[in-house]
């Protein structure tokens, strides 16, 4: 701060203050849980095809412009939020159809690239439909505050809320429903599962609208607090990668713990160092998991990754 | 045989579909505006051509007014996409009502004009390609942009390489014309003039003893800090530097910048980031209640700022040096205009890209068809556009007039003018 006027004073923030702490303890978790819906969607289909969606920020991008249509003609922020749910479902399934299922029996490599040219392709879509004017999605949770120890929007909470009862819906669905027994079999072994009965198309796609569910609801509830417009799924697509990766691939535990991670670290190094560090720190961090540990922070439990 | 062509017809057609919607959508001219300019284009060019013919103006002040009809080839370069793009959307919209109206109204005699337009991303690497792209494959004799300071800097050497004359139509960096660099001109008041208002506003009229900085990390944004610093320190400001914030262009989120300031309790913020940028962080300081007032460049500009942040927008300060809704007749025709072409008010950005694309059409009026007769043209123009009167000083820096920059003060989505500079 000094470096340029070494005459005029500069004082220093007491970094051990307890009510900073706390602030960003919380912002850690609740940024931490709305990554944490971004990143489970891409750890299923990861799980389920051994594949990478890079169009999946346009997942949340895709469920912020749609939750904003629906808010601007009914301005029911529930029915956006509905209509968030459904449009990143359908766009995920889109998705699957149109860059993921022609390619699925050649290498790897291909749904990489064609993903990738999906998410060019909504972006300029966007960018065609809505212009590169950002637009404001408002609604009636922004600005009433609560204090505790320091003021947050309700909206905040309700990402919070909503993460939680999402991510906990869909986890217990997986764990205890024949549906997810049925998705936990396809990611563990294709064919055995086709064997049993199950197909494995119909767990792709019901997959694949479940991660655009929940990509979607994150844009939704994100997007009222930041702004709309057509590259905002970048940024959280990357972050989303990075979660994937030190979670463990497929691992949704790990998705979840590494996405409050993630989070926290954001936060607390957004609060207390220069902010260029912060995304350095995730990745060095990044790459050395995958130096010490490859299959990711959690310990992965060898019989299944689903 | 059906599986064949359910799996790979989809795709097909929606590959066919998006690469039909990229060629129609694209174009590199001028596009029609709709509504009043157009409606009289007809009736304008029929006089012009007939008045032309019969005059027999003095070389020095007309274009020639007999020959063929010469076209003349201008380069916009802009951040068409990116963190950036409405910056170069604005842009582009204020260019193409200028060209219409140029061309349109016969006072360029037989030229008439066409745009160019490439993308810089706002980015320095991008600028030169598209720079060089401008020059040489779209062969344009001026250009104007590109847009962001980093993006300017940039671009200086090639400029200078080509002799190829440009109006930095957005970029308040004074490394600019320091630079020495005499091909590019500035037509907007650098960021030395904008924070001598601010800084002057917040010594003695917020009385401020602390304040946080909180810019982007580029040239525009470290330029403006350090511009800042300066001002105090010629006021013999005792204010003392309590936060000292640079984020990169793509931060969204910024509660965590809250929480340092709130910590650190400043009198007043300073910013310079970007208008996305602006919104998110205002709402954030709504959100917390921080009680500093929040202080920023024309980065902002008006009234799209307002209509997106709401009341998060209220008691905010920041320079201007186009208001869409002055009484002055120029700017009056110029945002009607604006108006029914666009469907929403003109932003500074677009006044500015206007002004150049006009100043561009005197020194053609002058007879200038080179690059090199073109630039020496601006040197010593003398303009009155929707921006006010233009000229330049030694450095191509524009001459500040008393009362161009003004400081505002946003209230329920209208500003108030608190001052100008003197």
């Amino acid at each position: 701060m000094s470096d340029l006027w070494p005459d005029i004073e500069t004082r220093e923030i007491e970094i051990l203050n307890l009510e900073v702490i706390w602030a960003q303890l919380v912002n850690g978790i609740i940024i931490g849980s709305s990554y944490a819906l971004i990143a489970m969607g891409l750890t299923l289909i990861y799980g389920i095809l051994g594949v990478i969606n890079f169009a999946h920020g346009e997942l949340v991008m895709g469920g912020a412009y749609g939750g904003l249509l629906i808010m601007n003609a009914t301005n029911n922020y529930l029915l956006a939020l509905l209509g968030a749910i459904v449009s990143g479902a359908i766009l995920a399934v889109g998705i699957e159809r149109i860059a993921i299922r022609p390619v699925r029996k050649g290498t790897l490599l291909l749904p990489l690239i064609t993903t990738l040219g999906m998410s060019l392709i909504l972006q300029s879509g966007a960018f065609l439909i809505f212009g590169p004017n950002p637009q404001a999605f408002n609604t009636p949770f922004i600005e009433p505050v609560v204090n505790i120890g320091f003021t947050l929007s309700l909206q905040r909470i309700l990402i919070l809320v909503v993460s939680l009862v999402l991510i906990g819906g869909i986890y217990a669905a997986i764990r205890f429903t024949y549906a997810g027994k049925a998705l936990r079999a396809v990611a563990q072994d294709r064919e055995a599962a086709r064997l049993m009965g199950i197909n494995p198309e119909l767990v792709v796609i019901l997959t694949f609208a479940i991660s655009g569910a929940l990509a979607g609801a994150a844009g939704a509830l994100i997007g009222p607090l930041l702004l709309v417009f057509p590259t905002m799924g970048q940024l959280p697509l990357l972050k989303a990668v990075a979660i994937v990766v030190l979670g463990g691939f497929g691992n949704i535990e790990g998705a979840i713990v590494a996405a409050l991670f993630i989070g926290l670290i954001e936060s607390f190094a957004g609060g207390f160092l220069p902010n260029q560090w912060v995304d350095t720190i995730i990745f060095v961090l990044l790459i050395a998991v995958l130096i010490v540990r490859p299959t990711g922070i959690i310990r992965e439990r060898l019989e299944e990754n689903v | 045989m059906w599986k064949f062509f359910s799996s790979h017809l989809l795709p097909c057609l929606f590959l066919l579909a998006t690469l039909l919607l990229t060629a129609c959508g694209s174009d590199s001219t001028a596009t029609q505006p709709v509504g009043a300019i157009s409606a009289t284009t007809a009736n304008n060019s029929t006089q012009a051509s007939t008045a032309s013919n019969s005059s027999q103006a003095p070389a020095t002040t007309a274009v020639a007014a007999s020959g063929p009809a010469t076209t003349i080839k201008i380069g916009l370069v802009s951040p068409t996409t990116g963190t950036n793009a409405l910056l170069g959307q604005n842009a582009k919209y204020g260019v193409d009502l200028a060209v219409k109206e140029l061309n349109s109204s016969g006072e360029l005699g037989n030229v008439k004009l066409e745009v160019a337009v490439e993308d810089d991303k706002c980015s320095p690497t991008d600028a030169a390609s598209a720079i060089q792209k401008a020059i040489e494959q779209d062969q344009v004799v001026a250009i104007i942009g590109p847009g962001c300071s980093s993006a300017v800097l940039a671009a200086l050497p090639i400029l200078d390489q080509n002799k190829v004359p440009a109006l930095a139509y957005a970029a308040s960096s004074a490394k600019i014309t320091e630079s020495g660099n005499q091909y590019i001109f500035r037509p907007i008041p650098d960021e030395i003039m904008q924070v001598k208002v601010l800084g002057d506003y917040i010594q003695n009229d917020l009385k401020a003893k602390t304040i946080a900085f909180v810019v982007e990390q580029t040239d525009a944004g470290l330029g403006a800090r350090q511009a800042l610093m300066q001002r105090f320190k010629e006021l013999n400001s005792n204010i003392k530097f309590v936060e000292d914030i640079q984020i990169s262009q793509q931060v969204t989120d910024f509660t965590p910048i809250l929480t340092r300031l709130e910590a650190a309790k400043p009198d007043a913020v300073f910013t310079v980031l970007l208008l996305q940028q602006g919104v998110a962080f205002v709402k954030a300081v709504q959100e917390r209640q921080l009680k500093a007032p929040i202080l920023a460049t024309v980065a902002w500009g008006y009234p799209l700022f307002e209509q997106l942040a709401g009341k998060a927008a209220d008691g905010t300060v920041r320079i201007a040096f186009f208001l869409p809704e002055s009484d002055d007749p120029l700017v009056k025709k110029f945002s009607t205009g604006f108006q029914a072409a666009y469907g929403r008010a003109p932003e500074w950005q677009s006044a500015m890209a206007y002004d150049s694309t006009k100043l561009l059409g005197e020194t053609i009026k002058k007879g200038a068809r080179t690059p090199q007769q073109i630039r020496d043209a601006l040197a010593t123009i003398k303009y009155t556009g929707v921006t006010g009167l233009i000229s330049f000083d030694q450095k191509n820096n524009i001459n500040l007039a008393p009362g161009k920059l003004l400081y505002i003060k946003s209230q329920d989505g209208k500003v108030t003018i608190l001052g100008k500079n003197q």
